[in-house]
């Protein structure tokens, strides 16, 4: 593994709001949608980094900041130091050569009408790479380097042909085929069955490995982000709520949140060596309407004072690991 | 007796390849008041039995043979109208994709009301809305919320409604298909709670489908696990779970990620083949196995007895 502390990419006090459209007659129709608020944090060279949250949470929304498929309304975006917020033109395109995406869905991020070969030399033709041979060459290697081999037996195939999981590798194929620096993986994995997954997770790793690709892997589960993450940030709301190693996100949680989702895990996915931390409410507090913890109204530990009156910051526990709450520190 | 006693069972599909078989020769018991999990990945017929408990199976599907037999009488050979009756007022599902199963035009409580008056004929409006809004607070739903829109729900409200409207008639068998996937996982572990809570109440009994392997070993009392339309492994929760026998059981479980399991655990699973030709006798898991010999190949096919409750569909197990 590659722990040099060198970030790749870093978001600086990003924030993302979304405003409803006006309607026909001018009238507003539902209240503006904060879906990421002040976040922070970088990402290292060679780093799989798991961002963890429940729907709605902002999660998907940080991946697509990143590599420029969303602008933000506040806050910076860096790629090796440079800030990316608002480039344009012939820099734009060069750093979207550098970041990628992998969707969700390989059911719906493939087009069906190319095979497989034009699906993963698409993007050598976009940014001009090499002639024909040399990207021949290129899709087969990136086809490899996903185990799709012989990969020339897969050239002339079409999307419909390939199982789920041989989807979801073709998509990662088309991420690897440009050689980029960073990749956001969006649930890679929730569409398909625990034993593609278990192949997927283990590709994604090994890619790393080989190429010191940096990785952003985005789930809802803290069971897979453990398996295949070095650091895990926990976003709950469009706040991002504990950061650290994930060894010390799993065994040492400090947020009360971590703890609840730790705890929602079902019994066989747990450790022995896992304590129930209890720190859900069952039924929700009124929520202030003046600033507060966001996770307040579901907390228990929360006192009705400090937490409902004052929203916490990021406050460091050790070099590595740092959680907004003022019952944690 | 067994409240549920399914035998034989296969089923297939008409397409454009021919019939194709979704279900071979499945056959279990279920007992009043436990739940019976079925797990294997997408495709391996769990819901097509679902379906056919219900018999509610698309048109070109076909029951080849079996019997399934409830209370005693085989549902295959009752009329529609007898089945309609039974349907719901004993035999209930909580279908797959529930965020979809409201009607968004009407609000939550006439809805789920409506299912009863549709099975209670002779009952009046008022007594069924007051049968709903016991049912909605025993699974979990504030009542200041009875009258609103299902839009106005989150997703795990919608399951919860969906749940009491499968409860509503007071059935003695509820299907379960995937109740819990497009849930987030702190939703998914209290509708867990309260399908377990609801369960142990009413002493119902519980066909549990399920991909995810630990969301079944939560709730289940027995585990069958399916493979390519076969059963290949059936017993008590321990004994799946503790000592797997049939090398798929093996690998589904491997592949399930647990906080115990840390990126240097690392197992090897082969690709899966599909639409491969086979001969009947040859085992359909043969090509993933890593534990294949000839013999799976040519012998014979019959279950192993490992305990008075497990049993698995291996050649290569030995009865202990």
């Amino acid at each position: 593994m590659n722990h040099t502390s060198q970030p790749v990419i870093k978001m600086d006090r990003i924030s993302k709001i979304y405003r409803p459209k006006r309607t026909l007659f001018g009238t507003k129709s539902a209240d503006k949608i904060v879906a990421l608020n002040q976040v922070s944090f970088q990402i290292n060279l060679g780093e799989i980094f798991g961002l963890v949250g429940e729907s709605g949470s902002g999660k998907t929304t940080a991946g697509r900041l990143m590599v420029k498929l969303e602008k933000p309304n506040k806050g910076r975006v860096f790629l090796d130091g440079e800030d990316m917020t608002r480039i344009r033109g012939k820099m734009l395109k060069a750093f979207r050569a550098k970041v990628q995406m992998i969707f969700q869905d390989p059911y719906q991020s493939l087009n069906p009408q190319l095979s497989i070969y034009d699906t993963v030399a698409e993007p050598l033709i976009v940014h001009h790479r090499g002639d024909h041979n040399g990207r021949s060459e290129k899709v087969a290697q990136a086809l490899s380097a996903v185990r799709l081999t012989p990969a020339q037996d897969f050239f002339p195939r079409y999307a419909h042909e390939l199982s789920g999981g041989q989807r979801q590798r073709v998509a990662i194929s088309r991420a690897m085929v440009l050689n980029p620096e960073f990749i956001v993986a969006d649930e890679p994995t929730s569409m398909l069955d625990a034993t593609t997954s278990y192949q997927i997770f283990s590709i994604i790793s090994a890619l790393r490995d080989k190429y010191h690709v940096t990785f952003l892997f985005i789930t809802h589960s803290l069971a897979a982000a453990n398996f295949l993450c070095d650091r895990i940030a926990v976003i709950y709301r469009g706040n991002l709520v504990e950061i650290g190693l994930a060894r010390q996100i799993i065994r040492h949680p400090a947020h009360p949140y971590t703890m609840a989702l730790l705890d929602a895990l079902p019994v066989y996915c747990q450790d022995s060596a896992c304590t129930f931390y209890n720190t859900l409410l069952e039924t929700r507090r009124e929520t202030p309407d003046h600033d507060h913890c966001p996770f307040f109204p579901r907390c228990r530990r929360a006192d009705l004072n400090q937490c409902a009156g004052e929203r916490p910051t990021m406050t460091n526990l050790s070099d590595t690991h740092s959680v907004a709450c003022f019952k944690a520190v | 007796m067994a409240l549920l006693e399914v035998d034989n069972l296969s089923i297939g599909y008409d397409g454009r390849n021919g019939l194709t078989t979704a279900v071979d020769s499945v056959s279990f018991a279920l007992k009043r008041g436990k739940t019976l999990g079925f797990v294997g990945e997408s495709g391996c017929g769990k819901t097509t039995i679902g379906m056919a408990l219900l018999r509610l199976l698309p048109e070109n599907a076909s029951i080849l043979s079996g019997k399934i037999l409830f209370e005693g009488q085989d549902l295959l050979e009752l009329s529609p109208e007898v089945m309609r009756a039974i349907r719901w007022k004993k035999i209930a599902m909580i279908f797959q994709a529930a965020m979809n199963a409201l009607n968004p035009v009407q609000r939550v409580d006439k809805q789920i009301a409506e299912a009863l008056l549709a099975h209670e004929p002779g009952l009046d409006k008022q007594a069924a809305l007051k049968k709903t809004a016991e049912l909605f607070d025993m699974v979990g739903i504030p009542k200041n919320r009875l009258r609103d829109y299902p839009h106005q729900y989150s997703g795990g409200m919608k399951q919860r409604a969906i749940i009491a409207m499968a409860l509503i008639c007071q059935p003695v068998l509820l299907i379960a298909d995937e109740p819990t996937t497009a849930l987030d996982v702190i939703v998914q572990d209290q509708i867990l709670k309260e399908i377990r809570n609801f369960q142990e109440k009413l002493d119902i009994a519980m066909v549990f489908i399920s991909h995810d392997i630990s969301v079944v070993a939560d709730v289940c009392h027995d585990i069958a696990v399916m493979y390519d339309g076969w059963m290949v492994e059936i017993g008590s929760r321990e004994e799946v779970l503790t000592s797997p026998a049939h090398p798929y059981t093996k690998m589904l479980l491997a592949s399930n990620l647990t906080l115990a399991v840390g990126p240097e655990a690392s197992i090897s699973i082969p690709e899966p083949i599909i639409h491969i030709e086979r001969s009947p006798v040859q085992c359909p898991f043969y090509h993933r196995c890593p534990e294949h010999v000839d013999r799976c190949r040519t012998d014979s096919y019959q279950w192993v007895p490992l305990s008075s409750s497990h049993r698995v569909f291996c050649k290569n197990v030995t009865e202990v």
